[in-house]
């Protein structure tokens, strides 16, 4: 072999060795390392609504894992104790489970997370008579947060009720040590998606677009003053 | 006691027609834009056989009553009367009973079963169909002339 052949052999197999060093995982690309959380759908579906969350209320924040404990503070506080973490592109999504809604956003008082409600089991009069002439209309939302580097756009296709449900428990229970330590830079942004869904006569169907805006779901359904309560 | 035959039978008439009206009303909203708009069909199909065949009864003896009025007025034990009026406003509620328990399924957003309803009701109601039909039958039949 020639010394410049073996020389040009060399300097290859050193810059592969050098940038497996500065390997950090696939954050940023287009696919999850094994390692990481399931994947949540990419575009992401259609939202009913969208919000972006303040950096004012991120700014402590130095990694992924920061924006993830503070949202989770303010989940906690607003009583969203079941979550499920996906890996998207450039970071992470964090979905909540279903839950019931008044038609104001805010949680519903007795039957927030049962979604076959009675009025066998909780009699309420009012529901009741309107129950008589009309068929109830339930509606349930499912946030889903997303913390990436990367602009997106959504896909045209509207998840089903079935799907989202299923959000709440199809992920990783906690973030992964790799994403966690990624840090958070000024070309990541923190959006909460809102899947709004109603439910009447037995057939459930996607709000597009729903009745309020995405920060009124935030603030009315206490992640806003938990978010900001820190 | 006794009641005059032709004012009770005017009450019962009104009685049975003004129930009749409101329920009319209710079911008409229901099965356009209501509850069971889906179901309209069942309804109908199940309401009418309970209400139409008594209402034309009570109907026609207030005519033959109306007719034979000016040639003596009869009367009627008042307590049968009563009795009479008691078992229409029972058989109503059992009527309405369907309508009342709907909604109080397994959950208030699924599709209204109100045809299973409707089979199940179908087994007791004719407890307070047949007392109530009797009880008319013997409130027709037992007017008679004072004296």
């Amino acid at each position: 072999m020639k010394p410049s052949a073996l020389a040009f052999a060399l300097a290859l197999s050193g810059s592969i060795l050098l940038s497996a060093c500065f390997y950090k995982g696939s954050v940023g690309t287009g696919t999850p390392p094994s390692s990481a959380a399931p994947p949540f759908p990419w575009p992401p579906p259609r939202a009913s609504a969208t919000s972006d969350i303040p950096r004012r209320l991120l700014e402590d924040a130095k990694s992924l894992g920061d924006v993830d404990g503070t949202l989770l503070e303010a989940l906690d506080q607003a009583g969203y104790g079941e979550r499920s973490y996906y890996w998207i592109p450039g970071g992470f999504a964090l979905a909540t489970r279903i839950e019931r809604m008044d038609d104001d956003g805010a949680p519903h008082r007795s039957d927030r997370w049962n979604l076959n409600p009675s009025l066998k089991e909780n009699f309420d009069l009012i529901v009741f008579l309107k129950a008589l002439v009309s068929a109830p209309v339930g509606r349930y939302r499912v946030f889903v947060f997303t913390v990436t580097s990367q602009p997106y756009t959504f896909d045209s296709t509207e998840p089903s009720y079935e799907t989202a449900i299923r959000w709440a428990g199809g992920g990783a229970s906690a973030l992964t040590p790799a994403i966690a330590q990624e840090p958070f830079t000024k070309e990541h942004s923190v959006k909460a998606l809102i899947y709004e869904f109603e439910k009447s006569a037995g057939k459930e169907r996607q709000m597009d677009p729903s009745a309020l805006s995405g920060a009124d779901h935030i603030a009315r359904s206490g992640i806003q003053s938990g978010l900001e309560g820190r | 006691m006794r009641v005059g035959t032709l004012d009770s039978r005017w009450r019962l008439t009104w009685l049975w027609f003004g129930y009749s009206a409101v329920f009319g009303a209710y079911l008409a909203w229901d099965t356009t834009v209501g509850r069971h708009a889906s179901e309209a069909k069942e309804v109908v199909a199940w309401v009418l056989p309970h209400l139409s065949p008594f209402l034309t009864l009570i109907l026609s003896a207030l005519i033959l009553e109306a007719r034979e009025g000016a040639q003596g007025a009869k009367t009627v034990d008042r307590r049968l009367f009563r009795l009479t009026v008691s078992l229409s406003v029972a058989y109503f509620g059992a009527l309405a009973l369907p309508f009342l328990v709907d909604p109080l399924g397994s959950d208030l957003f699924a599709k209204p079963a109100i045809a299973e309803t409707f089979t199940k009701c179908e087994l007791w109601i004719q407890v307070p169909q047949t007392l109530m039909s009797a009880a008319l039958g013997v409130f027709f039949l037992s007017s008679k002339k004072p004296g």
